[in-house]
Parts: C-alpha cells; structure tokens; sequence
C-alpha cells in the first residue's frame, strides 16, 4: 500500500460524492464523504429535498464542535467498526468538559444524529450527577427561584435523596 | 427558562440521572421541579432504568412478612419479560401476580412460569439443598439440578438469591445466613434470629422511581407504602398483607 504511487491511488477509487459544512460561528468549513453526512437526519431530509447547495451552511455550531460531529459520523460510517471499537470511540468523542458537551449534545439535536445525542445526553449526566446545585444551575443557566422556605420544604420531601449530600 | 437547552434534551439527560440524584434536581429550579414531578416524565424514566441492563438500578430489598397467618407464599417480580426468580422450599406457586402500575391493577402472569427452583433433599435439617434451573426459558423439560449445596447449617427455608450471587438463607433459630456457592461457604448476617419468632424474610426486587416520593402521582397498593424512606419501589410483590420492614421502618439492603 505505502508503496503504490499517489496517481495511481488517485485513479482507481471513482470519486466520492462529497458535501461541504460550513460553520456559521467561524466560517470554517468541512469537506465530507455524503454518506458520512447523511447520518445526520437533519442534512438527508436537506438533500433529499435538494435543499443542500454546494455548500450546507450549520448555523450555531462552531468549528471545534462540527468537527466533533463528524468524527462521530465518520466512525459510525465505517462498516468495518466493531461494536467495541465504536464504544471507545465514542468514549473519546465525549471525554470532554461539560461546556462542550452542552454543546455537542445541542448540535446532536440540532443535526439529528441520535446515537451522538444518546452518548452525549449520558455523558453529561454522569458528569451532574453529583455536582453542588449551584454548578449545576451555572451549567444550564437556570436561576434559583425558590425562596430558602420553598426550597427547604422541596428538599424535605425528598431527604432520603440527599443523605451525605451538602 | 429553558430556552439555554431544549426541553427534549433536557428531558432526555433527565432519564438518565439514577432516582436519587434526579431528586435531588427538583431543588434546582422550579421548573426542574415540575418537569421531574410529571407522570409522563416519570414513567418515561423509569421504562429507562428498566431498560438498561445489569446497572444498579435494580435493587433487592429483603422484607419481613409480620402476618405469619397466610398460609401461602407467593413470590413474583415487577416484570413479566424478565426471568422470574423464586425460591421457595417446596412446591412451586401456581398463582404468580404482579401489580402494574400502568393499568393501576394485579395481573396474573403465571404462564410466564418459574425460572428458578431451590427445594431441599429429605429432611429440613442439614441435608443437601437442590438448586434447579430451566435452562431454555418456559420449556419445563429443560430443569436441570445446577448445584446441590450443604450449608452446615440446620435450614429453615431458602429466602433468595442476592446480588452477588450468594443464597440467602434463612436458618433454623431466624438467623439470615449468606453462602457462597463457589466457596461453599457460609456467612452470618446478624439479621434477625428473634427467638420465639418466626421470621418469615422475603427478598424482592425493586426500581427506584420518583413516582412513589412525594404525595402525589402514584399511590400503592396493597403493599409496602413506606418503603423505609427510599425513593419508592415499583415492585410486584404478591404479597397483599401488610408487611413489617426489617428494623425501625428500614428496608435492608441485600
């Protein structure tokens, strides 16, 4: 394979469809496989409706977070993928910090991709799951409107839940 | 409030919070509260939680029966499309029931039939004890001894089979033993062993699930009402009489 010259390898696969994605937060763009692209609900329904240009602008998903999406894709494209190998690389996909999985995860939803939204959505919620509340309303921009009375009486109902928790 | 995150994936990292730290979202913020206190929300998590396979979210609880009066045992699980798990020491029930919490009423699913069947050889002393399985699920004529054990101890009856895989075991005198199958040894639990009383231990199977906390939503029936301060149990218990906890309202976990 190293050996084969680069026209030659040029030559023999018959040129793929590709689709280009193009982030609307820092104009990047992504040149991708179609069928790698079409895993994403959102982008086949576009095509099947030629509705997809040349170029398929994603608008509120950054660079950093598209290429993620399509590392995901990609994988999941790869017919030669066994289940394990997609398990860890979906693990890698994932192991970031809460801010860009809150992203993903909005992206996921946003392209329809059900197995990224699947992984991201547990992700995120073995990462809150014992956070402090004040953090985990700092994550989802939610505001405390419980006055300290309601609030008490909210936590009383459910004291078990919060056996060891501060 | 929500527009940050959309209700659909928030809802969706929601179901796949374990019930204890779920509840503890209702803290959060009101509109936490009323999304994780919402019936449909509620059984759309706890459909999750049975979904998943070998977590922790299946717990065991052990219950002692304080009405000795009822001549017969029935044990069940929560789901009829799981394996049902029984041990019971001599003949197997003819009556299986579970109550479902969907329809709000008993279901009799004894064609599933028994997966399981522990009885013991000869005298209810220190014989050696049978261990049945039905390997191909619902063909009676697949029952195969697995293991036969001797516990050294005088036997009274075989309550269940724990998490890891030992027996429980109820001796002579109330005293719940665990033994090991593959180390063949035995371990006292100090639960129980009142003299004069016969304890009558029954093991089953629970999902923690907001419903039952609260006032609200879903009542019980029949059964365990306060489940020892846990969240609630969705369990099928067949048992219809009042049961004691084990201790001061607590439910001990096996």
């Amino acid at each position: 394979m190293a050996s084969a010259p680069e026209n030659e390898k040029n030559a023999s696969a018959p040129e793929k469809k590709t689709l280009t994605l193009k982030s609307m937060i820092n104009n990047e763009e992504f040149v991708v496989d179609e069928h790698v692209a079409l895993q994403s609900v959102t982008i086949k329904n576009m095509v099947d409706s030629d509705c997809a240009g040349d170029v398929i602008p994603v608008p509120t998903i950054s660079g950093e977070i598209l290429a993620l999406v399509i590392e995901y894709c990609k994988n999941h494209a790869n017919p030669s993928a066994s289940e394990d190998d997609l398990k860890k690389a979906d693990a890698g996909i994932v192991a970031k910090d809460i801010y860009t999985l809150i992203d993903l995860v909005l992206a996921a939803n946003f392209l329809d991709i059900k197995g990224l939204l699947e992984v991201t959505s547990q992700k995120i919620a073995d990462s809150i799951k014992d956070l402090p509340h004040q953090d985990v309303r700092e994550i989802f921009g939610v505001e405390n409107d419980y006055t300290p009375e309601e609030e008490a009486a909210v936590r009383a109902e459910h004291d078990w839940a919060f056996e060891g928790f501060p | 409030m929500l527009d940050y995150l959309p209700q659909e994936v928030l809802i969706d990292v929601f179901t796949r919070l374990p019930t204890k730290n779920l509840l503890r979202c209702t803290c959060i913020c009101k509109s936490w509260h009323s999304l994780i206190t919402n019936p449909s929300f509620i059984s759309t998590h706890l459909n999750r939680l049975q979904t998943i396979p070998h977590n922790n979210a299946h717990h065991l609880f052990l219950f002692l029966n304080s009405s000795p009066s009822r001549k017969e045992e029935i044990y069940s699980r929560r789901c009829d499309n799981n394996a049902l798990y029984c041990a019971q020491d001599d003949v197997a029930p003819s009556e299986i029931d579970v109550y479902s919490m969907k329809g709000r009423r008993w279901r009799n699913i004894s064609h599933v039939g028994l997966r399981y069947w522990v009885h013991h050889t000869g005298h209810r002393s220190e014989e050696d004890w049978c261990i049945w399985v039905m390997k191909e699920y619902g063909l009676s004529e697949s029952w195969t001894k697995l293991l036969v054990i001797n516990v050294g101890h005088s036997v009274e009856r075989l309550v269940g089979f724990r998490k890891n895989g030992d027996l429980l075991i109820l001796a002579d005198g109330g005293q719940l033993i665990s033994y090991d199958t593959e180390a063949a040894s035995s371990t006292k639990l100090g639960i129980g062993g009142t003299i004069g009383y016969r304890c009558l231990f029954k093991l089953e199977s629970y999902t923690e699930s907001v419903g039952f906390s609260g006032s609200q939503v879903h009542g019980v029936q029949n059964g365990v009402e306060d489940c020892g301060g846990t969240g609630g149990a969705y369990y099928g218990a067949g048992a219809t009489e009042r049961v004691g906890m084990l201790g001061p309202g607590a439910v001990q976990s096996v």
